[in-house]
């Protein structure tokens, strides 16, 4: 398994993306490769996926979010924080880690830990 | 009102001639109907213990709900225009046999009953065939990085932006390579996007913009570098730039575009291990270098008008053909005709027999040279098509998996012969295609779905297609597809089962959806206690499929 370098650069450029398209990178590489769909359908996919991540590993995201909130109020370190305190989490692995902080930042961690 | 339609958007699978569709937001169609769940879950607990005890596979299926959102019925749509592309255009058919060649082989190599599978006459006698021609046709099929190939040729193309066409050679392990073309483009804010004109770049492109034209929008452009702007805006881009000095309608450049990807997946007259011609043999079989010559050389030819009645785009097919020195659409669907028709021949054989025919009655239709069937099909084959309709009325034994599906395809080759240009203008003959040839199953949240514009039963088959070789019931069809969906990973030696979502960890099938549970992801003790309860033991569609083969369960 190849391990996700987390860097402040990726991070910064994950968070201008629009969530549609973070949400299509949590679609696998080869699923995208070579699926049809249709232009929402993509979307939906990683949505799919993403909600069923989130859902296995909620629990290690909010522990995660606990530990690192309050210590900045930038949405990028926040991400680099959030993916740093999850790396190697069984339930994330085989999609982009930082992505997915990412979509989980710009959705709201406090709602979504509360 | 907007509050109360359901949504979901879709997928297709080209291999199950499937069509999933994911909904995570919104009002889903099984909470707007409570009482179709209870029933559905009802007739699943009762169909499964029947399966087990019998050993055949049964399944429901519903209608879809009202009430859907426009969003969702435009989805379905692209997903029909897909499966369009995949029935009717020959180089997409054998993407389709190729995938069944390659599953015999794995079962074969498992020990399994590799004859219950409709597949190619040479594919267990010759397996480094099939092997080879299976990865050419997944390497032209899938997007790709074409910094990965080695690029051997650029062409500028004028237009406002730098635009250049590149011609590459795709490595193919373990030792050949496959070309192709692509498009490097520049966009407004300096950064380069790249879009190599694969299967899935073109048969996207294409869907987009016929959802567009159906909708009445104007079809978006490449702004971005995503895989999303690839995709869908990448191949409609590089044509509009192509064309950019001849004009900028864009209801002309859509007509143009949407008749050269049409041309694009056509092809196919010959073989890809015949000898001859390396140009000629790439322009028949290879997609991405097929549509690359085409763009190119479009340039110097006539543009359709908007909105092209059918007889307009067959006559620009057909006179772009003779301008490139390629054999016209018409050839390619009689090559196919022949072709479907053989294989049907086979798969029937037994029941023809059965139904008094002797053997040398099925080798007079296989012994008719391919060219001559191929000039006139009905008159070669109108006989054996009635011999093989007649025995599809009397209720027999499972034909090999893929037979319905092959029969579609057999039907959708000749409605382009006898409808040519219709497959290329979706967006003006959707209700004629849907009616002919609607989805044959949808999939969504592991409830099964007809395709809900229309029920093509077999007296709608009569009814729509007079003139057409098969008559398949949409039962066996959809038959087809729940065999196909198991089996899918084993096209690429996987174990595990197409129901299994692997990226959620669902079993995206009635078990899972009801919380029967999944026998190949492990039952829980109480899904354990309701299929005991219920006679269910470990049932499911895999293992109906796994003992049609005699393959073990679970591997």
């Amino acid at each position: 398994m190849t391990q996700e370098i987390i860097s402040a650069e990726d991070a910064a450029r994950y968070e201008g993306m629009s969530q549609a398209d973070l949400l299509v990178m949590m679609v696998p590489e080869q699923e995208q490769a070579d699926g049809l769909y249709s232009l929402q359908g993509l979307v939906e996919r990683g949505r799919e996926i993403f909600n069923a991540r989130l859902g296995r590993s909620r629990k290690a995201v909010c522990e995660a979010y606990r530990g690192i909130a309050g210590n900045t109020g930038n949405s990028v370190d926040l991400i680099v924080l959030l993916a740093t305190a999850l790396v190697g989490s069984p339930a994330l692995a085989g999609i982009p880690l930082l992505a997915f902080c990412a979509l989980v930042i710009k959705m709201g961690l406090e709602d979504l830990c509360q | 009102m907007a509050d109360y339609l359901w949504h979901a958007a879709g997928r297709f699978q080209f291999a199950e001639l499937l069509c999933r569709l994911s909904s995570e937001y919104g009002i889903l169609p099984t909470r707007r109907e409570a009482s179709m769940e209870e029933l559905t879950y009802t007739m699943l607990l009762a169909s499964a213990a029947d399966s087990e005890r019998s050993g055949t596979d049964h399944f429901v299926i519903e209608q879809m709900p009202d009430d859907m959102s426009d969003e969702t019925s435009s989805s379905i749509f692209h997903e029909r225009i897909h499966y369009w592309q995949y029935i009717s255009s020959p180089l997409l058919q054998r993407q389709f046999l190729t995938e069944l060649d390659r599953i015999a082989l794995n079962v074969a190599a498992a020990g399994g009953k590799w004859q219950q599978l409709m597949i190619s006459l040479n594919a267990i006698s010759d397996p480094a065939s099939v092997i080879r021609t299976h990865a050419i046709f997944r390497a032209q099929n899938t997007l790709f990085d074409m910094a990965t190939a080695r690029i051997a040729g650029v062409d500028e193309v004028r237009s406002d932006l730098r635009t250049l066409q590149v011609f590459y050679l795709r490595p193919l392990p373990p030792n050949a390579v496959t070309p192709g073309y692509g498009a490097v483009m520049e966009l407004p804010g300096g950064e380069a996007a790249q879009v190599p004109f694969t299967t899935v770049a073109l048969a996207e492109s294409a869907a987009y913009v016929t959802e567009c034209l159906r909708a009445g929008r104007t079809p978006g452009r490449l702004t971005g570098t995503t895989p999303a702007q690839q995709r869908y805006f990448g191949c409609w881009e590089y044509w509009c730039r192509l064309h950019s000095r001849t004009t900028t309608d864009e209801g002309v450049l859509a007509a143009n575009f949407l008749a050269a990807v049409d041309l694009a997946l056509m092809g196919g007259t010959v073989e890809p291990d015949d000898e001859g011609d390396e140009e000629f043999r790439q322009e028949q079989l290879c997609i991405p270098y097929r549509f690359g010559k085409l763009a190119f050389r479009s340039q110097g030819f006539r543009l359709l008008p908007a909105d092209p009645a059918s007889k307009q785009v067959e006559e620009w097919q057909a006179d772009f053909c003779r301008y490139q020195g390629w054999p016209a659409p018409r050839d390619s669907s009689a090559a196919a005709v022949v072709e479907l028709t053989r294989r049907m021949i086979m798969a029937y054989g037994n029941l023809l027999i059965e139904d008094g025919h002797p053997d040398s009655y099925l080798t007079r239709f296989l012994a008719i040279p391919a060219e001559e069937a191929a000039a006139d099909p009905r008159a070669a084959y109108q006989e054996i098509w009635s011999a093989i309709q007649s025995a599809t009325l009397r209720p027999r034994g499972a034909r090999p998996i893929g037979t319905e599906a092959i029969g579609v395809m057999l039907n959708a080759s000749m409605y382009r012969l006898d409808n040519p240009g219709m497959f290329a203008a979706p967006h003006l003959f959707g209700p004629a295609l849907t009616a002919v040839f609607p989805l044959p199953l949808l999939l969504l949240h592991g409830r099964y779905y007809a395709d809900h514009e229309t029920y093509a039963n077999a007296e709608e088959t009569l009814k729509h297609m007079p003139t057409m070789p098969y008559w398949p019931e949409s039962s066996n069809v959809t038959r087809d597809c729940m065999q196909l969906i198991p089996l899918a990973p084993l096209a690429d030696g996987k174990p595990g089962c197409g129901f299994f979502d692997e990226p959620t960890g669902k079993a995206r099938c009635s078990y899972g959806h009801f919380d029967i549970g999944c026998p190949q992801a492990g039952l829980t003790d109480d899904q354990s206690r309701l299929r005991a309860e219920h006679g269910i033991g470990d049932w499911c569609h895999k293992k109906y499929i796994h003992k049609r083969l005699h393959l073990s369960f679970p591997e």
